[in-house]
This record gives C-alpha cells, structure tokens and sequence, in this order.
C-alpha cells in the first residue's frame, strides 16, 4: 500500500503561565469580593455564601459586581474594585 | 474564566464556583489563557432553575470549599493535556484508513475530510498572497495564533478551493474581532455561531449560492468556507463539543454557515454598501446567530402584511434578542424584498417599524425575568423610554437585514447572540486562484 504524508491542522502552543495569586494567610478580617455574573440565581448564591464566610470565617464584606451579561469581561472599572479585595468569588459557570 | 485568571495575575486569589456540568469546560478554558490550576469549586447541576432553598443548600455545601480554595495551602488542579502529533505524519493512503486516522484524532466535525498534503497545502497558502509564516490570533477558546499554513490545512480538510481561501482568512480575522465575542458563542450553552455573509463581485467569481437554498446544502463555497472557519476554531482554537463548547444544543450552523447576499434581485443598497464600503469590495460580514427561524407569509399580499409577520416573529418569547441587545438580522426573501419596496418600504422605514412595533409587555414575563431583563437590557430601559415592554433592539440601528434565497414568499429571523455588533472585512485578493 501507498504511503502519503499530510500536515497536522492541530497545534501545540505554549501558553504563557499565569502564576496564581498567593493565597490569603487568615480569612478573618480578609476583604472578600464577588462577582455575580448575572446568571439565575447567582445573586442568592453569593448572597448566601457571603453570610455564611462572614459569620463562621470572620471575612468583612467587600464590594460585589454584577456584569452586563455572564460571558462579558470585568469592566476596568470593576477590576479596580475588585483589586482592593484580599480575595475574590465569582458566580458561576452553569 | 477569563476574569478569574486575570484577577489572579492580579495578585488576587480566586474561588470561581461552577456546577459539575460546566466545570471540566472551565478548567480547560483557565488552562487555555495560562492558569490550568484556577481554583473552581464545583457545585451541583443545574442553578438556574433551582429552587431558592436549593441554592441556599448547595451555597452552604460550598462555602468550606470556596474558603480553602482562597486560603494558603489549596491544592490545584490542572486541566488534561492534549495529545499533540508532529506536524508531518506519513499514513497508509487506503483512503478508508486515513478517514479512521482522522476521525480517531479528532480532527473533524464528524464529516469526512480531505486529506491535507503538503501540495494542497501550498496551493491554498499562495491563493491567500500571504506569507505562510505570517499568524493570525489569538484564536479561542484556548487562544492560539496560528500561521496561515496551519489556517490553511484546515481549509484544505473542509474541502475549499484555493480561491476560497482568502474568504476564509477574512472570516476568520472578522470573528476575532472583539464585537463579534467569539469566545462566548464557543463556550455558551446557547445555541449560536458565527454567520458569515459575502457581498461584493467575488460573489459570483467563487460561485457562491445567494439564491434558492441559502442556507442550505449544495453549494461547494457556501459550505466549504463556512466550514473551513469551523475547523479552525476546532482543530487551532481547540473549540471542542463538550470540553469547550457547552451547545445544549448546537446547530447545523455549527457545521457550516455561509451566505451570500442576492444583490442582483435586492431592490436595495447590498449590505456591506450599507456598512460603508464600496459596491465593487468584497466583503465578509460576520455575527453570531442562532437558528434561522422561517418566516411563511402564508396569505400575505402586500408590504405591510409581509412586514405584520417579521414582525409577529419578533415577538414570540424565548428568542436570543430579547436577552441580548445584539438587534435581529433578517435574511429577506427576494420576493418578500421587492414587494416591500413596491409598497414604499426601504430598509430604514423597515427597521424603523421593528424597532417601534416589535415590543413585548413585560407583563408577559415572569418576576425574575422582568429583573434580569432590566439588567442585561439595561440600555434599552435607559433610552427607549418605554418601561413597559422590552424591544428586540436598543437602536433601530442595530436591526439588520439583507436579501438572500430564491422564490417563494418566505424569509429568515435569525435570532443573534453574544455579538455586540456585526464586523465587516475587505476581503484580501493577492495570490492566484
């Protein structure tokens, strides 16, 4: 049987690493922020998830946005909100 | 999960929540923009039509797990890597047995494909008149830049010709734009994908279907440029059903989807002149669309009576352009086009009358849906002036149509989705055909 060689339409790419944020030492009186992304129910969950790690890990309140729509990007605006939090939950893929 | 890698190169930890269904997707996406090991907490499938009670559940089950992913000493865990072949590879050439080769690497959309040689391969590079090193990216959802010979494999596999190609090319640097978010018609569970729509002469010199069948099977170019772009969002972007693309449906679309605009039956300015360029250009417009929903003017003789039904399909429940200001785009029949223009309806007196007439009370919404449209739909609220209903469009500006398909007194809504506004491209002719 004949051979042929074709090329590859897959590729390899090195991506470049992120490196992960160092992670907060003590929860109590860290800044906790949230991100809802205007999915169903988003709200309640963070809402929930918010008195819960306030109440049983001591976390303070930090500020929560809401994007326009789930697959948007952080506006500028909210990243620099978000930057003043020790640490940040966002709301959800589903 | 683009928000959370961001905000970890920030400095910021992270605990992005995600139910079971969607999680696998999310690592593979982290992994794509350079942090595999993006905390995720997962949670239970599905949220969106749970219960209040079940989410308080589901919210008190994570929240131990959402506090250790923020708290030194997490442990990460990364996305599975891809296997990767050279890029050179000899097979046997039994044509059944390159086929199997094909479909056991995933390097096809469940169609057969054509083999990509390396000859196949350089007459498509030379048709673009680019250079075969030059790139093109970052292609999502893993964002690779590709050459434009590995652009071209692809094409070769979808079954273009070389002429196609820069048409191709043209797609693929219009869908990058950031109005189009590829990104979000990839990885959504709703059902959209770019539309690619070519006006201009090279209509005619590829041979591309603007009649009967548009959106259809039969036409070499319409099917093999739509799905040439498909590949390469598969086979370069890495654009995977069920990894990255989350489709609770899909659609055919998905495969291929490519028209041209009939400029020669349209009573009006063709689509791309509409969008600022010259008659004789040759342009790809894209936009990410749904399904195209038929339009059967059963009965209808005059404009305004073919215009009461686009309008009556605008404002049924549960189409894409309600939830998103993306605006609709409507692929007009020939005949539905010159009886509306005989009747005195250009394209503006048209989308004027969609904008104004097609409104949905929102008495006809649930409470929570009322909310969220408030919040996705902010705009409209903003400037529409009209608290009572929701439009299809923020801005009659942002309702499209073109003329497309053959006889018959039908046309197409295609509901759009993601997109902020559709992008147009020159198409650049340079090499041979």
């Amino acid at each position: 049987m004949s051979r042929i060689t074709i090329l590859n339409p897959k590729m390899s790419q090195p991506v470049a690493k992120v490196a992960g944020a160092v992670r907060v030492a003590d929860l109590k009186g860290a800044v906790i922020g949230f991100v809802d992304n205007s999915k169903q129910n988003a709200d309640h969950f963070i809402e929930r998830v918010g008195t819960l790690l306030r109440e049983q890990y001591g976390v303070a309140a930090g500020v929560t946005v809401r994007k326009r729509a789930p697959k948007d990007e952080l506006s500028a605006p909210d990243l620099i909100d978000l930057a003043r939090c020790a640490a940040v939950v966002q709301c959800y893929g589903d | 999960m683009a928000d959370g890698v961001k905000l970890e190169a920030q400095g910021i930890p992270t605990a992005t929540i995600c139910s079971t269904a969607f999680a696998g997707a999310a690592r593979v996406q982290a992994a794509g923009r350079g942090f595999a090991e993006l905390p995720i907490v997962e949670i239970p499938h599905p949220m969106h039509t749970a219960s209040r009670s079940l989410i308080e559940d589901r919210a008190s089950d994570a929240a131990s797990s959402i506090a250790r992913a923020l708290l030194k000493g997490a442990a990460a865990r990364g996305a599975l890597g891809e296997e990767i072949l050279e890029d050179r590879i000899e097979l046997d050439a039994e044509p059944a047995a390159l086929q199997e080769f094909f479909f056991a690497h995933g390097w096809t959309d469940g169609l057969p494909v054509t083999p990509p040689t390396a000859d196949s391969v350089a007459a498509m590079v030379a048709a673009s008149g680019r250079d075969a090193h030059e790139t093109i990216g970052p292609i999502p959802p893993r964002m690779r830049t590709a050459t434009i010979e590995k652009l071209a494999v692809n094409a070769v596999m979808a079954g273009c010709r070389p002429a196609y190609f820069p048409v191709v090319l043209a797609a693929l640097e219009a869908v990058l734009d950031d109005n189009i978010r590829l990104y979000g018609i990839q990885t959504a569970t709703n059902t959209s994908s770019p539309l690619i729509i070519v006006n201009g002469p090279i209509v005619k010199e590829l041979g591309l279907n603007a009649r009967g069948n548009v959106f259809g099977q039969g036409n070499r170019a319409n099917a093999t440029i739509g799905r040439a772009l498909q590949l390469i969002q598969r086979n370069v972007g890495g654009d995977i059903p069920g990894e990255t693309d989350m489709a609770t449906h899909g659609h055919a679309g998905k495969f291929t989807f490519c028209i041209a605009e009939n400029e020669d039956e349209s009573p009006w300015e063709p689509l791309h002149v509409e969008r600022g360029f010259k008659a004789t250009d040759s342009t790809v417009t894209v936009i990410g669309g749904s399904s195209p929903q038929n339009v059967f003017t059963y009965g209808c003789e005059t404009g305004a009576e073919i215009l009461d039904h686009l309008i009556g399909a605008l404002t049924g429940l549960g189409h894409n352009n309600i939830i998103f200001p993306t605006g609709p785009l409507f692929a007009l029949s020939p005949e539905h086009a010159q009886t509306l223009a005989r009747d005195g309806y250009d394209k503006q007196r048209i989308k004027q009358e969609m904008f104004t007439r097609a409104r949905i009370p929102l008495t006809r919404f649930a409470a929570r849906s009322v909310i969220g449209l408030h919040h996705r739909r902010s705009r409209w609220f903003e400037i529409a002036n009209d608290p009572d209903h929701i439009g299809v469009a923020d801005r009659v500006g942002d309702i499209n149509i073109v003329v497309a398909g053959g006889a018959g007194i039908h046309s197409q809504f295609v509901p759009t989705s993601f997109s902020y506004a559709p992008v147009t491209r020159l198409i650049r002719r340079g090499g041979a055909a």
